[in-house]
């Protein structure tokens, strides 16, 4: 193996085993030196790619499982029931397949995505300050088509998340009970009941126009009497203006 | 009759049922705990993005449990979660839907990390690392985080070995440089 081969295989492979690199090895101090430089620094780019994991991916991913296994168990029941029904619709009562039919798997409540959303997020979200001006937040409501005329208070987060399957613009924004989460989505049917709900921690309203669908929640402690939330509805009903 | 076709089973279907489902289940616990880090940095450094690496995880995961039986050995597991978590990526460009990824040069600093805790170096590195081109960026990650030799990144990549030894060689020289530099300009000073 000559100089050149070697330095070439150390610099690619540093941690090689390879029987004619180590054979090139024997007795040389100064390839030896190489090799061990060549590793020192090698661990050092491991190291530096180790970056910080978030704490909660890894019970997320259970829960996610979880999830998926009763979407899936549905999914199986309702394709039997759907060619029952259909049979028997055809030569009988039509009646019958509304009796049959189990909930769409691919629908979600509004509520349960909103909260499960808003949970997924706990911990940065409701502490974050990023100080978000309103040409950042319109670049990205641009994408929806729409644009706010004027500021709607501070806000304190604004970016694109994608939670169950679903993208949506997540925002953190001031009133004066304190914050208000807006999701903002685009048109779908993924999502089903767009009414008012709420949970021990959290109430939430909707709102839907022609070119995308509004989720506004609050913490309930802080809320006033859904003050906070009519109020950031508000404000944003009266500056949103659509494009498409 | 029709119980059967509604797919409800047995009482002994039912326990093996739930007794397979449980397996399943343990199995891809201890998948998740195994990699979920490998699998998250490796997202990390291929989209520069905290947020989009935790969605392309999550995404893998929730395959790897769907087709979890399709997964023979456990020792092939981490390169096969890695070949899904790369098949997602790929799909993220081909989405017809519009781009929701902020594609900021500068967003490689994620939220998650704390200034008081990286030494100057691993900061450097990692500004360095991020600056790589794809094609010398990824078969690096592909041997660090994913453990691959050099003739699986070719594999995995459709790339002949001597190519994959080149970028490898290639990466960390541009590393190496730059570090060097940098330091001969700390000495000068």
């Amino acid at each position: 193996m000559d100089e050149l081969e070697f330095r070439r295989k150390v610099i690619a492979t540093p941690n090689s085993k390879d029987k004619d690199l180590l054979k090139a090895l024997e007795g040389d101090i100064k390839k030896q030196n190489f090799v061990s430089e060549m590793q020192a620094f090698d661990a050092d780019i491991e190291k530096a790619m180790k970056v910080p994991v978030p704490e909660d991916l890894c019970a997320r991913l259970m829960l996610n499982q979880s999830f998926d296994q009763e979407k899936m168990v549905s999914k199986t029941k309702q394709r039997w029931s759907m060619a029952i029904a259909a049979s028997i619709a055809f030569t009988a009562a039509i009646g019958l397949s509304s009796f049959m039919y189990e909930e769409n798997p691919y629908q979600q409540s509004v509520s349960e995505y909103a909260l499960e959303h808003i949970y997924h997020e706990l911990g940065h979200t409701d502490t974050v300050d990023e100080n978000i001006n309103l040409n950042q937040v319109n670049a990205k409501l641009a994408s929806f088509g729409g644009q706010l005329s004027a500021n709607i208070g501070h806000v304190y987060y604004a970016k694109f998340c994608q939670v169950a399957g679903k993208k949506s613009l997540h925002l953190v924004v001031e009133s004066e009970q304190g914050k208000v989460t807006v999701f903002i989505l685009p048109k779908s049917d993924k999502l089903e009941d767009w009414s008012d709900f709420s949970d021990d921690k959290y109430s939430g309203t909707t709102q839907r126009f022609t070119s995308a669908d509004l989720i506004v929640i609050a913490d309930k402690s802080t809320n006033g009497n859904n003050k906070a939330l009519l109020d950031v509805q508000e404000r944003l009903e009266q500056n949103l203006i659509w494009t498409i | 009759m029709f119980s059967k076709i509604l797919g409800k089973k047995n009482k002994t279907e039912q326990v093996l049922s739930s007794m397979d489902t449980y397996s399943k289940q343990k199995r891809y616990e201890a998948l998740v705990q195994a990699y979920h880090k490998d699998l998250y940095r490796y997202g990390y450094w291929l989209t520069s993005d905290g947020q989009v690496a935790e969605d392309l995880v999550q995404e893998t995961f929730l395959r790897a449990w769907r087709s979890l039986d399709s997964l023979k050995e456990e020792k092939a597991a981490k390169s096969w979660l890695i070949t899904i978590l790369r098949r997602e990526n790929a799909r993220r460009f081909e989405r017809k839907q519009f781009d929701l990824v902020d594609i900021e040069d500068q967003e490689i600093a994620d939220h998650h990390s704390s200034t008081n805790e990286q030494n100057i170096e691993d900061k450097w590195l990692r500004k360095r690392i991020g600056e790589l081109e794809p094609e010398y960026k990824e078969p690096l990650i592909m041997q660090i985080i994913g453990g691959y030799s050099g003739e699986e990144i070719a594999k995995e990549l459709g790339l002949n070995k001597n190519t994959v030894m080149t970028r490898l060689f290639r990466a960390r020289n541009m590393l190496k440089d730059a570090l060097d530099s940098t330091k001969k300009k700390a000495r000068v000073i």
